[in-house]
């Protein structure tokens, strides 16, 4: 290999190395925080963008659900589940786009550009041209579980849980 | 002391050996049929995902203002209809599919690539890590040669008496290894910045989340001293992947240690893609000998599995 040719191909192995080095791993000093930046930069341009930090530093502690709650105008009020129930060979695939859309970033407070289009989208869903959606409500259900002992644990199918629940956006059709 | 000759030929050497193309092809295979999965896994979902106007619960426009910074996004160049939403969607399957088959191989990669890239930017609502992880990876396929064994490439190749060098340039084989003990070293960094991996009750609050559940395992979670062997075996195999690998005589134990503890996981949890294209990420660790080993042991189960 001529050398030029190597010396170029070196530095484009650094580059590589230094970009999904830095813009994957956590910052730990000033220096690395600065450098993350550009490469993640440079990593999200080219497509290259990492998201390793699974079930870290903490792994989440409650299992959120989030809902659809209708009305309609004659008054009856009716609740779905976000998340559909995928069948078939490909349905573990299929879930696991739901649940990021609905347990994670539907509820996420960064994400709030989510809530609008969704409203849009049950709206459409559900309506009933004879009796029509006067009021929509997305909210998420969640369940804490119980904290960990270093004595003794609950048994895997019998933690007790915290319910919780909140709204995450309502919206009354026609204004 | 280490002087900067040896450096540099222990860099040369590293990077810039050659091997035999056994693996990169095998792993070829199963990558593609991974990406090939997951393109028919959208296609009942689509109109939600990747659809226009109400329809989806991501509108199109939206994903343009997300990114301020540039991003490959083919939609931009496509007209916003559902037909240029399927062409996106369908020539990545029939792409896929190439590079699994090996047809095509280098230019079916890098059009499989830049859709991929597009349709994660279009709706970044629904990626999760086996999404990252399969983008990562398909970047560097673009630049290896993939196509010079076990494909149609080949094959055509060989009938026109023109058969593919098979003994091929390390480098984008090491670039693919780096990438994937590079996830291992991150995941383990960011752990250890937290507690409940370090005071080892990590596996507690991911094995009672119903959400994730696929089988429950009785006992194993259920007594303290239990869930923290896990936890922290569990870490300890995420940072031997990411470091130890790299030792000779260390590379088989790490490698089956992680093959266990994705199997263990899958069992348990559901968790899209992750697993399985970490699991077909660990043929890149192995010689041709070993593929060739387990080929014959495959070989010798197919005729099992005819007669059953």
């Amino acid at each position: 290999m001529k050398r030029l040719s190597k010396c170029f191909l070196n530095m484009l192995i650094v580059l590589y190395l230094g970009i999904i080095y830095f813009s994957g791993v956590p910052e730990t000093n000033t220096l690395n925080t600065r450098i993350k930046k550009q490469a993640s930069a440079v990593a999200l341009g080219i497509g290259i963008w990492p998201s390793w930090s699974m079930f870290a530093p903490n792994p989440i502690r409650f299992d959120s659900k989030s809902f659809v709650e209708v009305t309609y105008k004659n008054g009856v009020m009716k609740e779905h589940d976000v998340e559909i129930e995928p069948k078939g060979p490909l349905a573990p695939f299929r879930k696991a786009r739901w649940m990021k859309y609905a347990q994670d970033n539907l509820r996420s407070p960064n994400q709030k550009g989510l809530l609008d289009p969704a409203i849009r989208y049950f709206r459409n869903k559900y309506d009933d041209k004879a009796n029509p959606i006067v009021s929509i409500k997305i909210k998420r259900k969640w369940s804490e579980v119980h904290p960990f002992s270093n004595h003794s644990i609950p048994s895997i199918s019998k933690t007790p849980r915290i319910e919780k629940n909140e709204i995450l956006i309502t919206k009354t059709i026609g204004e | 002391m280490l002087s900067l000759k040896t450096f540099v030929e222990g860099w040369d050497r590293f990077f810039y050996s050659t091997t035999d193309a056994t693996a990169l092809c095998s792993f070829r295979i199963m990558f593609g049929l991974f990406l090939f999965l997951n393109g028919i896994s959208l296609v009942e979902d689509f109109e939600v995902w990747f659809g226009i106007g109400s329809n989806a619960l991501v509108p199109l426009q939206d994903s343009f203002t997300f990114y301020k910074n540039f991003r490959i996004n083919i939609y931009k160049w496509l007209s916003p209809t559902e037909f240029s939403a399927w062409l996106v969607l369908v020539t990545y399957i029939a792409t896929s599919f190439f590079v699994m088959i090996g047809f095509k191989t280098r230019i079916s990669t890098i059009i499989c690539f830049i859709l991929m890239v597009s349709m994660q930017n279009r709706n970044y609502s629904i990626l999760n890590s086996g999404d990252t992880l399969m983008r990562c990876m398909l970047f560097l396929m673009m630049f290896a040669p993939t196509q010079v064994k076990y494909s149609v490439d080949a094959y055509l190749k060989k009938n026109k008496d023109e058969p593919f060098e098979t003994e091929i340039s390390i480098l984008t084989i090491r670039l693919l290894q780096l990438q994937f003990s590079l996830v291992y070293l991150a995941t383990t960094l960011f752990k250890l910045k937290g507690y409940d991996w370090v005071d080892g009750s990590a596996v507690y609050y991911t094995s009672r989340l119903v959400n994730f559940q696929r089988i429950v395992l009785p006992i194993v979670f259920d007594y303290p001293f239990l869930v923290k062997f896990a936890t922290w075996s569990a870490l300890f195999i995420e940072f031997a992947m990411g470091s130890l690998v790299w030792v000779k005589e260390l590379r088989l134990p790490v490698l089956i240690s992680g093959l266990l503890l994705h199997l263990l996981i899958e069992i348990s949890m559901s968790i899209g893609f992750f697993e399985w294209v970490m699991i077909s990420s660990y043929i890149l660790f192995l010689a041709p000998k070993e593929i060739f080993w387990l080929k014959a042991r495959f070989k010798l189960l197919l005729p099992q599995f005819g007669r059953a």
